[in-house]
Protein backbone atom coordinates (compact mmCIF):
# COMPACT_ATOMS: atom_id res chain seq x y z
CA UNK A 1 0.00 0.00 0.00
CA UNK A 2 1.77 3.62 -1.34
CA UNK A 3 0.45 5.46 1.79
CA UNK A 4 3.52 7.66 1.94
CA UNK A 5 4.92 9.89 0.44
CA UNK A 6 1.93 9.77 -2.69
CA UNK A 7 -0.83 12.49 -2.45
CA UNK A 8 -4.40 12.21 -2.39
CA UNK A 9 -5.43 12.03 -5.87
CA UNK A 10 -9.26 11.69 -5.20
CA UNK A 11 -10.56 12.29 -1.43
CA UNK A 12 -14.03 11.64 -0.74
CA UNK A 13 -15.24 12.79 2.56
CA UNK A 14 -18.33 11.19 4.18
CA UNK A 15 -19.87 11.29 1.03
CA UNK A 16 -23.78 10.22 1.19
CA UNK A 17 -25.70 9.59 -2.10
CA UNK A 18 -29.39 9.45 -2.45
CA UNK A 19 -31.32 9.29 -5.54
CA UNK A 20 -34.45 11.05 -6.52
CA UNK A 21 -34.39 12.41 -2.93
CA UNK A 22 -38.14 13.16 -1.77
CA UNK A 23 -39.93 10.65 -4.02
CA UNK A 24 -40.79 7.48 -3.54
CA UNK A 25 -38.16 6.12 -5.22
CA UNK A 26 -35.49 7.92 -3.44
CA UNK A 27 -32.75 5.20 -2.32
CA UNK A 28 -29.28 6.00 -0.31
CA UNK A 29 -26.77 4.09 -2.82
CA UNK A 30 -23.83 5.79 -0.46
CA UNK A 31 -23.56 6.59 3.27
CA UNK A 32 -20.90 8.55 4.90
CA UNK A 33 -17.94 6.93 2.24
CA UNK A 34 -14.62 8.21 3.26
CA UNK A 35 -12.11 7.09 1.18
CA UNK A 36 -8.78 8.34 -0.41
CA UNK A 37 -6.44 7.16 -3.19
CA UNK A 38 -3.15 8.25 -3.64
CA UNK A 39 -1.59 9.04 -7.03
CA UNK A 40 0.10 5.92 -8.58
CA UNK A 41 -1.69 3.60 -6.39
CA UNK A 42 -4.06 0.46 -8.02
CA UNK A 43 -7.16 -0.14 -5.93
CA UNK A 44 -9.88 -2.48 -6.71
CA UNK A 45 -13.08 -2.03 -5.46
CA UNK A 46 -15.51 -4.92 -4.69
CA UNK A 47 -19.20 -5.19 -3.25
CA UNK A 48 -21.88 -7.50 -4.06
CA UNK A 49 -24.43 -5.89 -6.53
CA UNK A 50 -26.30 -2.53 -5.29
CA UNK A 51 -23.27 -1.87 -2.95
CA UNK A 52 -23.01 1.51 -4.39
CA UNK A 53 -19.48 0.84 -6.46
CA UNK A 54 -20.74 2.28 -9.46
CA UNK A 55 -22.44 5.02 -7.83
CA UNK A 56 -19.22 5.99 -5.95
CA UNK A 57 -16.84 6.09 -8.99
CA UNK A 58 -19.52 8.38 -10.71
CA UNK A 59 -18.93 10.88 -8.03
CA UNK A 60 -14.93 10.35 -9.14
CA UNK A 61 -15.47 12.44 -12.46
CA UNK A 62 -18.37 14.88 -11.63
CA UNK A 63 -21.02 12.63 -13.37
CA UNK A 64 -23.02 12.77 -9.77
CA UNK A 65 -22.29 15.17 -7.24
CA UNK A 66 -22.63 14.58 -3.50
CA UNK A 67 -25.94 14.67 -2.08
CA UNK A 68 -24.13 15.17 1.63
CA UNK A 69 -20.19 15.25 2.10
CA UNK A 70 -17.45 15.83 -0.89
CA UNK A 71 -15.33 15.22 -3.33
CA UNK A 72 -12.16 16.04 -3.79
CA UNK A 73 -9.81 15.10 -7.10
CA UNK A 74 -6.53 16.61 -7.36
CA UNK A 75 -7.68 18.90 -4.34
CA UNK A 76 -10.38 20.67 -6.00
CA UNK A 77 -14.03 20.13 -5.30
CA UNK A 78 -15.83 18.24 -7.84
CA UNK A 79 -18.83 20.27 -7.15
CA UNK A 80 -17.15 23.26 -8.74
CA UNK A 81 -18.55 23.77 -12.38
CA UNK A 82 -15.32 25.13 -13.73
CA UNK A 83 -13.65 22.05 -12.33
CA UNK A 84 -16.51 19.85 -13.15
CA UNK A 85 -16.50 20.55 -16.74
CA UNK A 86 -12.96 19.87 -17.20
CA UNK A 87 -12.64 16.65 -14.31
CA UNK A 88 -12.72 13.97 -17.58
CA UNK A 89 -9.60 15.06 -18.56
CA UNK A 90 -8.09 13.67 -15.17
CA UNK A 91 -10.32 11.04 -14.32
CA UNK A 92 -11.05 7.96 -17.14
CA UNK A 93 -14.23 6.61 -16.68
CA UNK A 94 -14.90 3.59 -18.40
CA UNK A 95 -18.45 2.43 -17.69
CA UNK A 96 -19.99 -1.67 -17.01
CA UNK A 97 -20.74 -2.83 -20.99
CA UNK A 98 -18.95 0.29 -22.98
CA UNK A 99 -19.41 -1.57 -25.95
CA UNK A 100 -23.30 0.42 -25.71
CA UNK A 101 -21.33 3.45 -25.94
CA UNK A 102 -19.60 3.18 -29.73
CA UNK A 103 -21.32 5.16 -32.56
CA UNK A 104 -18.83 6.01 -34.58
CA UNK A 105 -18.28 5.03 -38.35
CA UNK A 106 -14.11 3.55 -38.22
CA UNK A 107 -12.48 2.23 -35.20
CA UNK A 108 -10.04 4.83 -35.80
CA UNK A 109 -12.47 7.28 -35.16
CA UNK A 110 -14.60 5.78 -32.27
CA UNK A 111 -11.24 5.69 -30.35
CA UNK A 112 -10.21 8.92 -31.41
CA UNK A 113 -13.66 10.44 -30.15
CA UNK A 114 -11.85 11.56 -26.81
CA UNK A 115 -8.41 12.75 -28.23
CA UNK A 116 -9.99 14.77 -30.58
CA UNK A 117 -12.62 16.17 -27.20
CA UNK A 118 -9.00 17.02 -25.87
CA UNK A 119 -8.56 19.20 -29.12
CA UNK A 120 -5.16 17.31 -29.92
CA UNK A 121 -3.71 17.54 -33.40
CA UNK A 122 -4.34 15.00 -35.56
CA UNK A 123 -1.00 13.62 -36.20
CA UNK A 124 -0.77 12.96 -32.40
CA UNK A 125 -4.52 11.18 -32.58
CA UNK A 126 -3.08 8.99 -35.06
CA UNK A 127 -0.17 7.86 -32.88
CA UNK A 128 -1.99 7.74 -30.16
CA UNK A 129 -4.81 6.26 -31.55
CA UNK A 130 -2.28 3.20 -32.96
CA UNK A 131 -0.64 2.54 -29.71
CA UNK A 132 -3.97 2.08 -27.66
CA UNK A 133 -5.02 -0.22 -30.37
CA UNK A 134 -2.20 -2.25 -29.90
CA UNK A 135 -2.32 -2.18 -26.30
CA UNK A 136 -5.45 -3.97 -26.18
CA UNK A 137 -4.30 -6.20 -28.45
CA UNK A 138 -6.16 -5.06 -31.71
CA UNK A 139 -3.97 -4.88 -34.83
CA UNK A 140 -4.20 -1.17 -35.74
CA UNK A 141 -3.66 -1.80 -39.45
CA UNK A 142 -6.33 -4.49 -39.40
CA UNK A 143 -9.22 -2.90 -37.40
CA UNK A 144 -8.98 1.05 -37.85
CA UNK A 145 -11.22 1.06 -40.65
CA UNK A 146 -13.48 -1.53 -39.84
CA UNK A 147 -17.38 -0.42 -38.33
CA UNK A 148 -17.16 -1.11 -34.68
CA UNK A 149 -20.33 -2.86 -35.12
CA UNK A 150 -18.99 -5.49 -37.16
CA UNK A 151 -17.31 -6.78 -34.04
CA UNK A 152 -17.78 -9.26 -31.87
CA UNK A 153 -19.00 -7.87 -28.49
CA UNK A 154 -15.67 -8.27 -26.45
CA UNK A 155 -13.97 -6.74 -29.43
CA UNK A 156 -16.24 -3.88 -28.60
CA UNK A 157 -15.03 -4.18 -25.36
CA UNK A 158 -11.49 -3.88 -25.98
CA UNK A 159 -12.19 -1.35 -29.01
CA UNK A 160 -13.87 1.31 -25.85
CA UNK A 161 -11.37 0.42 -23.69
CA UNK A 162 -8.57 1.88 -26.26
CA UNK A 163 -10.75 5.09 -26.52
CA UNK A 164 -10.13 5.18 -22.91
CA UNK A 165 -6.20 4.39 -22.99
CA UNK A 166 -5.69 6.74 -26.22
CA UNK A 167 -6.43 9.79 -24.27
CA UNK A 168 -4.53 9.45 -21.46
CA UNK A 169 -5.95 10.48 -18.23
CA UNK A 170 -3.91 10.26 -15.24
CA UNK A 171 -6.51 7.93 -13.49
CA UNK A 172 -8.39 5.36 -15.11
CA UNK A 173 -11.66 3.92 -13.22
CA UNK A 174 -13.03 0.87 -15.10
CA UNK A 175 -16.39 -0.53 -14.01
CA UNK A 176 -16.18 -4.40 -14.49
CA UNK A 177 -13.60 -4.44 -17.64
CA UNK A 178 -13.11 -7.44 -17.80
CA UNK A 179 -17.06 -9.13 -17.49
CA UNK A 180 -18.07 -10.84 -20.33
CA UNK A 181 -14.38 -11.84 -21.79
CA UNK A 182 -12.78 -14.57 -21.97
CA UNK A 183 -9.91 -15.90 -19.83
CA UNK A 184 -7.58 -14.47 -21.94
CA UNK A 185 -8.36 -11.34 -22.69
CA UNK A 186 -9.46 -10.73 -19.22
CA UNK A 187 -5.52 -11.49 -18.12
CA UNK A 188 -4.36 -9.21 -21.00
CA UNK A 189 -6.42 -6.33 -19.86
CA UNK A 190 -5.22 -6.93 -16.22
CA UNK A 191 -1.53 -7.05 -16.88
CA UNK A 192 -1.90 -3.95 -19.35
CA UNK A 193 -3.75 -1.90 -16.18
CA UNK A 194 -0.41 -3.38 -14.07
CA UNK A 195 2.11 -1.34 -16.76
CA UNK A 196 0.13 1.56 -16.75
CA UNK A 197 -0.01 2.21 -13.12
CA UNK A 198 3.85 1.04 -13.29
CA UNK A 199 4.15 4.04 -15.92
CA UNK A 200 2.41 6.34 -12.75
CA UNK A 201 -1.30 6.36 -14.14
CA UNK A 202 -3.82 6.12 -10.64
CA UNK A 203 -6.10 2.70 -11.37
CA UNK A 204 -9.37 1.79 -10.00
CA UNK A 205 -11.03 -0.69 -10.57
CA UNK A 206 -14.48 -2.68 -10.44
CA UNK A 207 -14.55 -6.54 -10.50
CA UNK A 208 -15.82 -9.33 -9.08
CA UNK A 209 -12.37 -11.24 -9.72
CA UNK A 210 -11.16 -11.64 -6.72
CA UNK A 211 -8.61 -13.97 -7.72
CA UNK A 212 -7.29 -10.95 -9.90
CA UNK A 213 -8.18 -8.64 -7.44
CA UNK A 214 -5.78 -10.38 -4.95
CA UNK A 215 -2.89 -10.31 -7.49
CA UNK A 216 -2.95 -6.93 -9.07
CA UNK A 217 -4.55 -4.70 -6.02
CA UNK A 218 -2.44 -2.94 -4.07
CA UNK A 219 -5.47 -2.30 -1.82
CA UNK A 220 -8.97 -3.44 -2.03
CA UNK A 221 -12.00 -1.72 -1.02
CA UNK A 222 -15.03 -3.83 0.03
CA UNK A 223 -18.25 -1.66 0.25
CA UNK A 224 -21.65 -3.36 1.62
CA UNK A 225 -25.04 -1.59 1.49
CA UNK A 226 -23.50 1.43 0.47
CA UNK A 227 -20.75 1.76 3.45
CA UNK A 228 -17.00 0.69 3.19
CA UNK A 229 -17.34 -2.94 4.81
CA UNK A 230 -13.61 -3.12 5.06
CA UNK A 231 -10.23 -2.31 3.11
CA UNK A 232 -6.38 -3.20 3.05
CA UNK A 233 -3.83 -4.86 1.44
CA UNK A 234 -5.44 -7.81 -0.60
CA UNK A 235 -3.81 -9.99 2.17
CA UNK A 236 -5.26 -8.13 5.33
CA UNK A 237 -9.18 -8.12 3.19
CA UNK A 238 -9.17 -11.97 2.20
CA UNK A 239 -7.84 -13.11 5.57
CA UNK A 240 -11.58 -13.43 6.72
CA UNK A 241 -13.33 -15.63 4.37
CA UNK A 242 -16.82 -16.03 6.17
CA UNK A 243 -17.22 -12.22 6.81
CA UNK A 244 -16.47 -11.78 2.66
CA UNK A 245 -18.81 -14.19 1.92
CA UNK A 246 -21.94 -12.78 4.25
CA UNK A 247 -21.47 -9.64 2.11
CA UNK A 248 -22.07 -11.63 -0.99
CA UNK A 249 -18.56 -12.17 -2.67
CA UNK A 250 -15.72 -14.72 -2.74
CA UNK A 251 -12.21 -14.82 -1.47
CA UNK A 252 -9.37 -16.37 -3.77
CA UNK A 253 -9.47 -19.68 -4.46
CA UNK A 254 -6.00 -20.73 -2.67
CA UNK A 255 -7.30 -17.94 0.04
CA UNK A 256 -10.00 -20.41 0.74
CA UNK A 257 -8.27 -23.90 0.59
CA UNK A 258 -5.50 -22.34 3.13
CA UNK A 259 -8.49 -21.07 5.17
CA UNK A 260 -10.51 -24.47 5.28
CA UNK A 261 -7.14 -26.40 6.09
CA UNK A 262 -6.75 -24.12 9.04
CA UNK A 263 -10.16 -24.70 10.26
CA UNK A 264 -9.52 -28.40 10.00
CA UNK A 265 -6.72 -27.89 12.00
CA UNK A 266 -3.57 -28.47 10.16
CA UNK A 267 -1.01 -25.93 10.46
CA UNK A 268 -0.65 -23.60 7.41
CA UNK A 269 -0.01 -20.15 7.06
CA UNK A 270 -2.98 -17.51 6.92
CA UNK A 271 -2.39 -14.47 4.92
CA UNK A 272 -2.02 -16.61 1.51
CA UNK A 273 -3.65 -15.36 -1.64
CA UNK A 274 -1.93 -16.91 -4.77
CA UNK A 275 -2.00 -20.00 -6.34
CA UNK A 276 2.26 -20.34 -5.66
CA UNK A 277 2.00 -19.32 -2.20
CA UNK A 278 -0.60 -22.49 -1.49
CA UNK A 279 1.32 -24.63 -3.73
CA UNK A 280 4.42 -23.73 -1.48
CA UNK A 281 2.54 -24.07 1.48
CA UNK A 282 1.23 -27.82 0.53
CA UNK A 283 4.51 -28.75 0.29
CA UNK A 284 5.70 -27.46 3.38
CA UNK A 285 2.49 -29.13 4.81
CA UNK A 286 3.41 -32.64 3.01
CA UNK A 287 6.91 -32.94 3.92
CA UNK A 288 5.97 -32.54 7.75
CA UNK B 1 -32.03 3.69 -12.15
CA UNK B 2 -32.19 7.91 -11.95
CA UNK B 3 -35.43 7.32 -10.29
CA UNK B 4 -36.29 10.44 -12.76
CA UNK B 5 -40.28 10.66 -12.45
CA UNK B 6 -41.01 10.71 -15.98
CA UNK B 7 -44.36 9.49 -18.07
CA UNK B 8 -45.98 5.92 -18.00
CA UNK B 9 -43.52 5.32 -14.97
CA UNK B 10 -45.14 3.42 -12.61
CA UNK B 11 -44.65 3.36 -8.99
CA UNK B 12 -45.90 0.55 -7.03
CA UNK B 13 -47.65 0.87 -4.23
CA UNK B 14 -51.49 -0.14 -2.06
CA UNK B 15 -53.54 2.91 -2.40
CA UNK B 16 -56.92 2.70 -2.89
CA UNK B 17 -56.50 3.70 -6.47
CA UNK B 18 -53.20 1.54 -6.67
CA UNK B 19 -56.30 -1.46 -5.73
CA UNK B 20 -58.72 -0.26 -8.02
CA UNK B 21 -59.57 -2.46 -11.71
CA UNK B 22 -57.40 -1.26 -14.37
CA UNK B 23 -60.56 -1.04 -16.29
CA UNK B 24 -61.85 0.79 -13.77
CA UNK B 25 -59.16 3.15 -13.89
CA UNK B 26 -59.24 3.40 -17.47
CA UNK B 27 -62.92 3.76 -17.76
CA UNK B 28 -62.70 6.71 -14.91
CA UNK B 29 -59.73 8.25 -16.78
CA UNK B 30 -61.32 8.70 -20.24
CA UNK B 31 -64.56 10.12 -18.64
CA UNK B 32 -62.58 12.93 -16.46
CA UNK B 33 -60.86 13.29 -20.01
CA UNK B 34 -63.77 13.69 -21.87
CA UNK B 35 -65.11 15.84 -19.11
CA UNK B 36 -62.34 18.34 -18.80
CA UNK B 37 -62.42 18.81 -22.52
CA UNK B 38 -65.84 19.35 -22.75
CA UNK B 39 -66.00 21.62 -19.97
CA UNK B 40 -66.58 25.30 -20.03
CA UNK B 41 -68.00 26.10 -16.97
CA UNK B 42 -66.32 27.41 -13.92
CA UNK B 43 -68.30 25.21 -11.69
CA UNK B 44 -67.37 21.88 -13.99
CA UNK B 45 -63.92 23.05 -13.53
CA UNK B 46 -63.71 23.31 -9.94
CA UNK B 47 -66.13 20.23 -9.66
CA UNK B 48 -63.00 18.31 -11.62
CA UNK B 49 -60.46 20.11 -9.93
CA UNK B 50 -61.57 18.51 -6.74
CA UNK B 51 -61.98 15.06 -8.09
CA UNK B 52 -58.67 15.37 -8.98
CA UNK B 53 -57.07 16.53 -6.11
CA UNK B 54 -59.57 13.52 -4.33
CA UNK B 55 -57.52 10.89 -6.53
CA UNK B 56 -54.15 12.50 -5.76
CA UNK B 57 -54.62 12.06 -2.57
CA UNK B 58 -56.06 8.56 -2.38
CA UNK B 59 -53.20 7.72 -4.96
CA UNK B 60 -51.01 8.97 -2.13
CA UNK B 61 -49.08 11.55 -4.67
CA UNK B 62 -46.74 13.86 -2.76
CA UNK B 63 -46.85 17.54 -4.05
CA UNK B 64 -43.05 16.61 -4.66
CA UNK B 65 -43.73 13.57 -7.35
CA UNK B 66 -46.89 15.26 -8.43
CA UNK B 67 -43.99 18.88 -9.59
CA UNK B 68 -41.69 15.77 -10.54
CA UNK B 69 -45.10 14.89 -13.24
CA UNK B 70 -45.53 18.32 -14.40
CA UNK B 71 -41.93 19.17 -14.87
CA UNK B 72 -41.65 17.74 -17.90
CA UNK B 73 -44.36 19.41 -19.47
CA UNK B 74 -43.04 22.91 -18.12
CA UNK B 75 -41.96 24.38 -21.11
CA UNK B 76 -44.63 23.39 -23.25
CA UNK B 77 -47.59 24.95 -20.82
CA UNK B 78 -45.83 27.84 -20.48
CA UNK B 79 -45.89 28.21 -24.30
CA UNK B 80 -49.99 26.98 -24.89
CA UNK B 81 -50.58 30.13 -22.27
CA UNK B 82 -48.65 32.59 -23.53
CA UNK B 83 -49.38 31.89 -27.24
CA UNK B 84 -52.91 32.35 -26.02
CA UNK B 85 -52.93 35.43 -23.83
CA UNK B 86 -51.22 37.10 -26.26
CA UNK B 87 -52.42 35.68 -29.99
CA UNK B 88 -56.63 36.11 -29.01
CA UNK B 89 -58.68 38.72 -30.22
CA UNK B 90 -60.72 40.65 -28.25
CA UNK B 91 -61.26 43.59 -25.50
CA UNK B 92 -57.83 44.46 -24.67
CA UNK B 93 -56.63 44.80 -21.33
CA UNK B 94 -52.75 46.38 -22.11
CA UNK B 95 -50.20 46.40 -24.83
CA UNK B 96 -47.19 44.67 -24.78
CA UNK B 97 -45.69 46.21 -27.76
CA UNK B 98 -47.09 45.41 -30.65
CA UNK B 99 -48.62 42.34 -28.89
CA UNK B 100 -51.65 42.64 -26.71
CA UNK B 101 -53.44 41.22 -23.94
CA UNK B 102 -56.52 40.82 -24.28
CA UNK B 103 -59.50 39.84 -21.48
CA UNK B 104 -60.49 37.38 -23.83
CA UNK B 105 -56.94 35.88 -23.77
CA UNK B 106 -56.93 35.82 -20.49
CA UNK B 107 -59.74 33.55 -19.96
CA UNK B 108 -58.88 31.32 -22.81
CA UNK B 109 -55.30 30.98 -21.68
CA UNK B 110 -55.82 29.99 -17.79
CA UNK B 111 -58.62 28.02 -19.26
CA UNK B 112 -55.78 25.70 -21.74
CA UNK B 113 -53.82 25.67 -18.76
CA UNK B 114 -55.60 24.24 -16.20
CA UNK B 115 -57.31 21.85 -19.07
CA UNK B 116 -53.47 20.61 -19.87
CA UNK B 117 -52.76 20.44 -16.17
CA UNK B 118 -55.87 18.51 -15.20
CA UNK B 119 -55.50 15.98 -18.32
CA UNK B 120 -51.66 15.28 -17.50
CA UNK B 121 -52.30 14.34 -13.95
CA UNK B 122 -55.36 12.35 -14.46
CA UNK B 123 -52.80 10.46 -17.46
CA UNK B 124 -50.21 10.32 -15.27
CA UNK B 125 -52.50 8.91 -12.28
CA UNK B 126 -53.53 5.98 -14.28
CA UNK B 127 -50.04 4.77 -15.04
CA UNK B 128 -48.22 5.73 -11.69
CA UNK B 129 -50.94 3.40 -10.10
CA UNK B 130 -51.15 0.28 -12.99
CA UNK B 131 -48.41 -1.76 -13.84
CA UNK B 132 -48.22 -2.18 -17.73
CA UNK B 133 -49.19 -5.01 -17.60
CA UNK B 134 -52.43 -4.15 -15.85
CA UNK B 135 -53.65 -1.85 -18.12
CA UNK B 136 -52.91 -3.70 -21.39
CA UNK B 137 -54.46 -6.51 -19.36
CA UNK B 138 -57.51 -4.24 -18.95
CA UNK B 139 -57.40 -2.56 -22.40
CA UNK B 140 -58.04 -5.98 -23.90
CA UNK B 141 -60.89 -6.43 -22.15
CA UNK B 142 -62.05 -3.57 -23.09
CA UNK B 143 -61.72 -3.92 -26.30
CA UNK B 144 -63.25 -7.54 -26.66
CA UNK B 145 -66.33 -6.50 -28.39
CA UNK B 146 -64.29 -4.44 -30.84
CA UNK B 147 -63.12 -8.02 -31.86
CA UNK B 148 -65.94 -8.98 -33.78
CA UNK B 149 -65.59 -6.28 -36.31
CA UNK B 150 -62.00 -7.25 -37.39
CA UNK B 151 -59.91 -4.73 -34.60
CA UNK B 152 -56.56 -6.97 -34.12
CA UNK B 153 -57.27 -6.03 -30.61
CA UNK B 154 -54.44 -8.48 -29.01
CA UNK B 155 -52.12 -7.58 -31.15
CA UNK B 156 -52.88 -3.47 -30.46
CA UNK B 157 -52.66 -4.64 -26.58
CA UNK B 158 -49.26 -5.98 -26.71
CA UNK B 159 -47.97 -3.25 -29.08
CA UNK B 160 -49.01 -0.84 -26.34
CA UNK B 161 -47.64 -3.27 -23.40
CA UNK B 162 -44.44 -3.46 -25.13
CA UNK B 163 -44.00 0.22 -25.88
CA UNK B 164 -45.42 1.04 -22.36
CA UNK B 165 -42.72 -1.52 -21.36
CA UNK B 166 -39.89 0.21 -22.90
CA UNK B 167 -40.22 3.74 -22.27
CA UNK B 168 -38.42 3.81 -18.75
CA UNK B 169 -36.03 1.40 -20.12
CA UNK B 170 -34.87 3.56 -23.31
CA UNK B 171 -34.78 6.71 -21.10
CA UNK B 172 -32.68 4.90 -18.67
CA UNK B 173 -30.04 3.90 -20.65
CA UNK B 174 -30.34 7.77 -22.82
CA UNK B 175 -29.07 8.71 -19.34
CA UNK B 176 -26.45 5.74 -19.03
CA UNK B 177 -25.37 6.89 -22.71
CA UNK B 178 -25.29 10.62 -22.35
CA UNK B 179 -22.61 9.98 -19.39
CA UNK B 180 -20.86 7.27 -20.78
CA UNK B 181 -20.13 10.13 -23.60
CA UNK B 182 -19.67 12.94 -21.23
CA UNK B 183 -16.97 10.86 -19.80
CA UNK B 184 -15.31 11.08 -23.01
CA UNK B 185 -15.37 14.56 -22.91
CA UNK B 186 -18.77 14.87 -25.43
CA UNK B 187 -21.07 18.32 -25.26
CA UNK B 188 -24.20 18.02 -24.54
CA UNK B 189 -25.41 21.36 -22.86
CA UNK B 190 -22.34 23.46 -24.25
CA UNK B 191 -20.72 24.68 -26.91
CA UNK B 192 -22.31 26.25 -30.58
CA UNK B 193 -25.25 24.23 -32.02
CA UNK B 194 -22.44 22.21 -34.49
CA UNK B 195 -21.15 20.67 -31.10
CA UNK B 196 -24.57 20.34 -29.81
CA UNK B 197 -25.72 18.09 -32.90
CA UNK B 198 -22.31 16.42 -32.78
CA UNK B 199 -23.23 15.52 -29.34
CA UNK B 200 -26.94 14.77 -30.14
CA UNK B 201 -25.39 12.14 -32.79
CA UNK B 202 -23.29 10.46 -30.43
CA UNK B 203 -26.57 9.55 -27.94
CA UNK B 204 -29.20 8.46 -31.05
CA UNK B 205 -26.45 6.19 -32.74
CA UNK B 206 -26.08 3.88 -29.59
CA UNK B 207 -29.43 4.15 -28.37
CA UNK B 208 -31.48 3.42 -31.35
CA UNK B 209 -28.35 0.56 -32.09
CA UNK B 210 -29.69 -0.61 -28.79
CA UNK B 211 -33.67 -0.27 -29.28
CA UNK B 212 -33.22 -2.28 -32.72
CA UNK B 213 -30.95 -5.02 -30.70
CA UNK B 214 -33.73 -5.18 -28.01
CA UNK B 215 -36.66 -5.86 -30.27
CA UNK B 216 -34.46 -8.34 -32.19
CA UNK B 217 -33.99 -10.14 -28.85
CA UNK B 218 -37.29 -9.16 -27.24
CA UNK B 219 -39.21 -10.70 -30.84
CA UNK B 220 -36.45 -14.20 -30.79
CA UNK B 221 -37.85 -14.38 -27.23
CA UNK B 222 -41.34 -14.09 -28.13
CA UNK B 223 -41.18 -16.82 -30.72
CA UNK B 224 -39.12 -19.79 -28.11
CA UNK B 225 -41.79 -18.99 -25.68
CA UNK B 226 -44.42 -19.93 -28.96
CA UNK B 227 -46.68 -16.63 -28.41
CA UNK B 228 -49.64 -16.15 -30.73
CA UNK B 229 -51.55 -13.16 -30.23
CA UNK B 230 -55.12 -14.24 -29.12
CA UNK B 231 -54.38 -17.72 -28.40
CA UNK B 232 -57.19 -17.38 -25.47
CA UNK B 233 -54.46 -18.04 -22.82
CA UNK B 234 -55.86 -17.79 -19.52
CA UNK B 235 -54.60 -15.22 -16.99
CA UNK B 236 -52.96 -15.66 -13.59
CA UNK B 237 -54.98 -13.08 -11.95
CA UNK B 238 -58.09 -12.17 -13.12
CA UNK B 239 -59.72 -8.99 -13.14
CA UNK B 240 -62.80 -8.49 -11.06
CA UNK B 241 -64.68 -5.57 -10.17
CA UNK B 242 -65.22 -4.91 -6.78
CA UNK B 243 -67.62 -2.64 -4.43
CA UNK B 244 -65.17 0.07 -5.06
CA UNK B 245 -65.21 -0.29 -8.33
CA UNK B 246 -68.61 0.47 -8.97
CA UNK B 247 -68.56 3.34 -6.60
CA UNK B 248 -65.61 5.18 -8.42
CA UNK B 249 -67.43 4.18 -12.14
CA UNK B 250 -70.31 5.84 -10.60
CA UNK B 251 -68.60 9.03 -9.24
CA UNK B 252 -66.87 9.93 -12.91
CA UNK B 253 -69.90 8.43 -14.32
CA UNK B 254 -72.06 11.60 -12.59
CA UNK B 255 -69.58 13.85 -12.76
CA UNK B 256 -69.64 13.57 -16.37
CA UNK B 257 -73.13 13.60 -17.05
CA UNK B 258 -73.33 16.91 -14.94
CA UNK B 259 -70.60 18.76 -17.02
CA UNK B 260 -72.43 17.59 -20.52
CA UNK B 261 -75.62 19.13 -19.07
CA UNK B 262 -74.05 21.83 -17.99
CA UNK B 263 -72.08 22.38 -21.36
CA UNK B 264 -76.14 21.98 -23.16
CA UNK B 265 -77.97 23.58 -20.92
CA UNK B 266 -76.87 25.36 -18.52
Amino acid sequence: MKMDGGRAMILVEHLTHIYAPGTPLALTSLEDVSLHIEEGEFVVLAGATGSGKSTLVQHFNGLLLPTAGRVLVGGRDTRDKKVRRDLWRTVGLLFQNPEQQLFEESVFAEVAFACRNLGLDEKTVEVRVCRALEMVGLEPDRYRALSPFALSRGQQRLVALAGLLAYQPPVLVLDEPTSGLDPAAREQIWQLLKKLQQAGHTVVVITHHMEDAARFAGRVVVLHRGKIYRQGTPRQVFSDPGGLRAVGLDVPMPCELMYCLQQKGLPVKSGIITLDEAELELKNLAMG
Amino acid sequence: MQGNITLGFYVPGQSFIHRLDPRTKILACLAITMAVLFCNHPAGFAALSLVTLLALGLARVTPQLLLGILRPFGIFLVLALLLQLLFTPGRPLMMLGPLQLTREGVHFGFQLLWRLVLLIISGSLLTLTTSPLMITAAMEDLLKPFRRVGVPVFELAMMMSIALRFVPTLLEEAQQIIRAQQSRGAAFTRGGLVQRVQGLVTLLVPLFASAFRRADELATAMEIRCYRAGANRTRMHQLRFHCRDYAVLAGTGVLFLIVLVMRWWG
